[in-house]
């Protein structure tokens, strides 16, 4: 239970997490994949923050809420989705180049949450931009999320 | 030849019934042999571009439009010349209703008013004439008609049209016995008044076939719009050739009626390509004043003022007062100065932030100091009206909006824009349209993306993955209908802050309602207003400005003032925060792409953070600019410049042209080309590139750089660099104006991180990640996000101690209304104390309470016990 001051007193901060999924549009006392987390780490996902120390080029896996689908304008015409997932330690930029597309097109423009698998890219001084080149959308455990996060209506596609 | 003129056609602008654009119309015209045809929409919204396509065709161009009047008839009223268009214009203001459609019937004192110059086509499928002969009521007819003519102003210029949609088999069968009958009806009504006929066809679709596209038009109208339209009756509305309008309509006269009334209309002309700008006051005291403004002004901010500003300056008022357009910049200096008496935030966006004159009479960023250039935001080469677009802070911008339409009242209206159908809109109204249930077309439209660039529905459906099994693939005649109309116009709204100026009365111009909101807004969209060399002013809203004011007023309640318009732009702290990439919620630099770069680019300096801004765009993202301009940025790869001539041009960038402003000083610098015509070429460059135009200016390149002693394979390298990267330029004085705002919310970031959250999550929609987002953020940061409390929350966000406490609306089915009442209950009566107090003093719906209940916000309350839904608990 929170108090006035948004300590978490009582109940299972789990539960509260999912409630608060269920009764508004913000997450206040945390995020809900705090709720999830350890079904998570068990499947060996990591987290946004857990990519700061990951090498280039290793395959991850991770899970977020999806928060924005880009698709920008191309001269070449080749579609290429950028997504900004987030999990309870930040945001995972992820993109889906055309070949990853074709089996996880439909997933990632229908599901608010999503697990993903992909080769971590670092870029510039140690490494500090980092995107997730998509292989693959898990689907079982993106679906079994979606079962239990109720988060319709909170993805934003832009610039498609 | 073709000889027959069609005169009563409605495009797609004539929304949601016409199924054709203006072009297309003009292309079949062609194809047809004909020489000239009228646009007669329910207002002038396609006008513009009719005009220009049947021009440029060789096509004759009337203008007209339908209204209806006080019998309940339709009427087309054609423009003689330029004065009957402006009544025209008129007539169409008064029939504009509240959703600014065409609703409401002309009187005859209006008519009276308003006809002078214009030709009345009068009869026809939508007229009381018709419809009396119809029940054999000639003597009504005949007073109907009576009437008009007592009414027209220019009586002599009503015509009694004359229309056969009658089924037939084929060319050479005799028409129907009731259609003749028709015809001769009316034919002894207009000999018996003495009034001439005409033969029209009144055309909704260009082909036969395109009927089906109509009736889905008029479908959507009924089912989506839930309006009381008929479609027409059958698929013989379409743009007939002359030869079966002469079999249709066996009158020769009627016919021949057509050229003359194309030959009333030749004098008729739209002044598209001249400027009209604004003529407030006398150009000479226009001037003055501008002068003086702008010198009192460098004088207080530059002691001494350097000798290249005079220089700079003198440059600039020449060239403004070379084309009488003084008075424009006053104008906009006393619509930023009343911004600036209301405490409105704003700034300067576009190639307006490179002049000095602009600098000095708006503010923003100084240009010379960042080397930006006049001469990209004005030359004498640039046929249309400079554009200076200032932002203001989105709460308060209609305050802004409506000095300005005050201030001249009959000589402004605000720009109007039109909607076009989307793809997936199209399927979604066409699959309504057809009767489909709603969950029916949810099922079919999920997956499918909002547009499809560069492809059709059908392409779509082809070739992207997410739509292989997708069930629309089964649809197949909701596909083709959805694809046709596809990119049609659906309907007009207000342009986001576009307001258009003029010097005589608006109307005479364009049509005039009021929009929903109260504005005037006109039917000319953007692209009208530049081909019609009209001044438009754009006052946009910018939400990071009230997102900037909201965080500033937090500051100030904590006893904060700062200055932020006067911070030196080297700020370590900001600096590292946006090296750090966590620059969610910061202006221009939030995004993805932008993070990445951030990181990759680690800026140190301002010049740093315009060069990101220009960086990040598809052009030299899919160039490889950006990675080459970061390698040498960090001296991992060597500069190249061609010619030393190009070093002051090309070193602030390390060889990489990024801006467009490098373009044209290039040119100028190597080639020796004007200003004027180096802005050509990056035009040509961006828009026109196998255009002869092109091939001239490629020449004129190569003859100037010859001049200048260059060698051929110099000229073609350098020539070769600036083509590549002419289309992908950025505006520089564009990019350092915005980067001003990313450094300043940059630093509101930095250094009261708190404010910033609460003033970006009450500023509305700013950048791209939603409130849930930026409050993780916050959270993350170790800054306490509260729940909604109805004893603690307000109607936005609020710092509470060191926290960010939410507002009641984010509690799911908690509306504005019912947050305010909440609000104001407990600020009138005090704090709850229990849930009965709560339910006795407002009355809420269990599902309310419910809700927040499981969101927190009646935690402490007495008598309430908290309950978790079971199937929550169990995961």
């Amino acid at each position: 239970m929170f108090d006035r001051a948004g300590n978490d007193q009582v109940f299972d901060p789990a539960a509260v997490t999912l409630n608060e999924a269920r009764s508004m549009t913000v997450f206040c006392h945390a995020h809900p994949l705090v709720a999830l987390r350890p079904r998570l780490a068990a499947a060996g996902i990591v987290t946004a923050r857990d990519l700061r120390h990951i090498p280039s080029g290793r395959k991850v896996r991770v899970t977020g809420l999806m928060v924005i689908v880009h698709m920008p304008p191309t001269k070449s015409g080749k579609r290429v989705i950028f997504i900004t997932l987030e999990d309870e330690t930040g945001l995972i930029d992820v993109v889906a180049f055309p070949k990853a597309q074709v089996s996880s097109a439909r997933a990632i423009l229908t599901s608010e949450v999503q697990t993903v698998e992909g080769r971590l890219q670092r870029q510039g001084k140690d490494g500090l931009s980092k995107s997730i080149i998509l292989e693959k959308v898990i689907p079982h455990l993106t679906g079994s999320l979606s079962e239990v996060l109720p988060t319709a209506g909170r993805m934003k596609q832009t610039g498609s | 030849m073709d000889r027959f003129v069609h005169l009563e056609v409605q495009s797609a602008f004539s929304f949601l019934w016409g199924t054709f654009m203006p072009e297309e119309l003009v292309r079949q015209v062609v194809s047809l042999g004909q020489k000239a045809v009228a646009l007669t929409d329910y207002g002038i919204h396609g006008m513009v571009r009719f005009y220009k396509a049947a021009v440029d065709a060789g096509i004759q161009p009337i203008v007209g439009a339908r209204i209806s009047i006080w019998d309940g008839s339709l009427l087309t009223l054609l423009a003689t010349d330029f004065d009957s268009y402006g009544n025209l214009c008129r007539l169409i203001s008064i029939a504009l209703d509240h959703a600014m459609l065409p609703r409401i019937p002309i009187t005859k004192q209006d008519l009276k008013h308003w006809s002078r110059g214009l030709i009345c086509l009068a009869g026809g499928r939508d007229s009381r004439i018709q419809a009396s002969l119809e029940k054999g009521r000639k003597d009504a007819a005949l007073f109907c008609l009576r009437e008009l003519r007592e009414v027209l102003q220019s009586p002599e210029l009503l015509f009694v049209v004359l229309q056969n949609h009658a089924a037939v088999r084929d060319a050479v069968s005799p028409l129907p016995a009731e259609a003749l009958r028709l015809m001769e009806g009316t034919v002894d009504l207009a000999a018996g008044l003495d009034l001439p006929i005409v033969a029209t066809n009144g055309v909704a679709f260009l082909r036969q076939e395109d009927y089906i596209l109509h009736r889905t038009l008029t479908g959507i109208q009924r089912r989506h719009h839930h309006r009381d339209v008929d479609p027409l009756p059958n698929d013989r509305f379409y743009l007939a050739s002359g030869k079966e309008m002469e079999y249709r309509i066996p009158y020769p006269q009627a016919l021949a009626n057509t050229r003359y009334i194309a030959s009333l209309c030749r004098s008729f002309a739209l002044p598209v390509g001249r400027l009209h700008p604004p003529s407030l006051q006398e150009p000479r005291e226009a001037s003055k004043k501008l002068t003086d403004l702008t010198l009192r002004e460098m004088a207080r901010l530059y002691r001494p003022v350097p000798l290249s500003y005079i220089h700079r300056l003198d440059r600039e008022l020449h060239a403004i007062n070379h084309l009488e357009l003084a008075d424009f910049f006053l104008l906009v200096r006393q619509v930023v100065d009343f911004a600036r008496s209301q405490g409105i935030r704003h700034s300067i966006r576009g190639s307006a932030a490179g002049s000095l004159v602009v600098y000095l009479l708006l503010g923003g960023v100084d240009p010379v100091a960042y080397d930006l250039l006049f001469e990209r935001f004005m030359n004498e080469g640039r046929g249309d009206m400079p554009d200076i677009d200032v932002d203001f802070d989105s709460d308060r911008r209609d305050e802004v909006i409506n000095y300005l339409l005050d201030l001249f009242p009959r000589c402004t209206a605000m720009v109007s824009t039109i909607h076009k159908l989307r793809a997936r809109s199209a399927v979604r109204l066409v699959a309504r349209a057809l009767g489909y249930p709603l969950d029916e077309i949810k099922r079919l439209s999920t997956g499918l993306p909002w547009a499809l660039r560069g492809r059709d529905l059908n392409g779509a459906l082809e070739k992207l993955p997410e739509l292989r099994n997708a069930p629309l693939q089964h649809e197949k005649q909701l596909v083709h209908l959805a694809a046709r109309l596809t990119n049609l116009p659906f309907q007009s709204s207000v342009h986001l802050g576009g307001v258009i100026i003029v010097s005589d009365h608006i109307k005479a111009w364009t049509p005039v309602g009021l929009s929903p909101k109260g504005l005037p807004v006109g039917q000319l969209d953007k692209n009208a207003v530049d081909a019609l060399g009209l001044l438009k002013l754009d006052l946009l809203g910018l939400r990071m400005h009230t997102a900037i004011r909201k965080t500033l007023e937090l500051l100030e309640e904590k006893g904060i003032s700062l200055e932020l318009d006067r911070l030196p732009l080297n700020d370590r702290k900001t600096y590292a925060l946006l090296r750090s990439t966590e620059s969610l919620g910061v202006f221009q630099l939030e995004s993805p792409g932008q993070r990445n770069l951030l990181g990759r680019l680690q800026p140190r300096r301002f010049s740093d953070l315009i060069a990101e801004i220009s960086l990040f765009r598809p052009g030299p993202v899919e160039g490889n600019m950006v990675e080459v301009y970061v390698r040498r940025r960090h001296g991992e790869e060597r500069v190249r410049i061609p010619h030393p001539e190009l070093l002051p041009v090309l070193a602030e960038t390390y060889g990489v042209i990024l801006f467009q402003e490098q373009v044209l000083r290039t040119v100028h610098t190597f080639a020796g080309l004007s200003y004027a015509e180096a802005d050509a070429f990056r035009r040509a460059m961006t828009k026109e590139r196998r255009s002869s135009k092109m091939n001239l200016l490629k020449h004129r390149f190569i003859q100037g750089a010859f001049a200048r002693g260059h060698s051929r394979a110099l000229i073609e390298e350098v020539f070769e660099e600036v083509a590549a990267f002419a289309s992908y330029g950025f505006c520089k004085a564009h990019a350092a104006s915005f980067a001003h705002i990313t450094y300043q919310s940059a630093y509101l970031k930095a250094h009261h991180p708190q404010a910033f959250y609460v003033g970006l999550l009450n500023a509305g929609h700013v950048g791209s990640y939603p409130p849930y987002v930026i409050l993780n953020e916050a959270r993350r940061r170790g800054i306490p996000v509260y729940p909604p409390h109805v004893n603690a929350s307000e109607l936005e966000y609020r710092v509470e101690g060191s926290g960010i406490r939410a507002p009641l609306v984010v509690v799911n089915g908690v509306g504005p209304a019912m947050a305010r009442r909440i609000v104001a209950d407990r600020k009138r009566r005090g704090t709850f104390h229990s849930q009965r107090d709560l339910l006795i003093r407002l009355p809420l719906p269990d599902r309310i309470v419910e809700a927040l209940s499981l969101a927190g916000a009646l935690e402490g309350l007495e008598e309430h016990t908290w309950e978790l839904i079971p199937e929550v608990c169990n995961v």
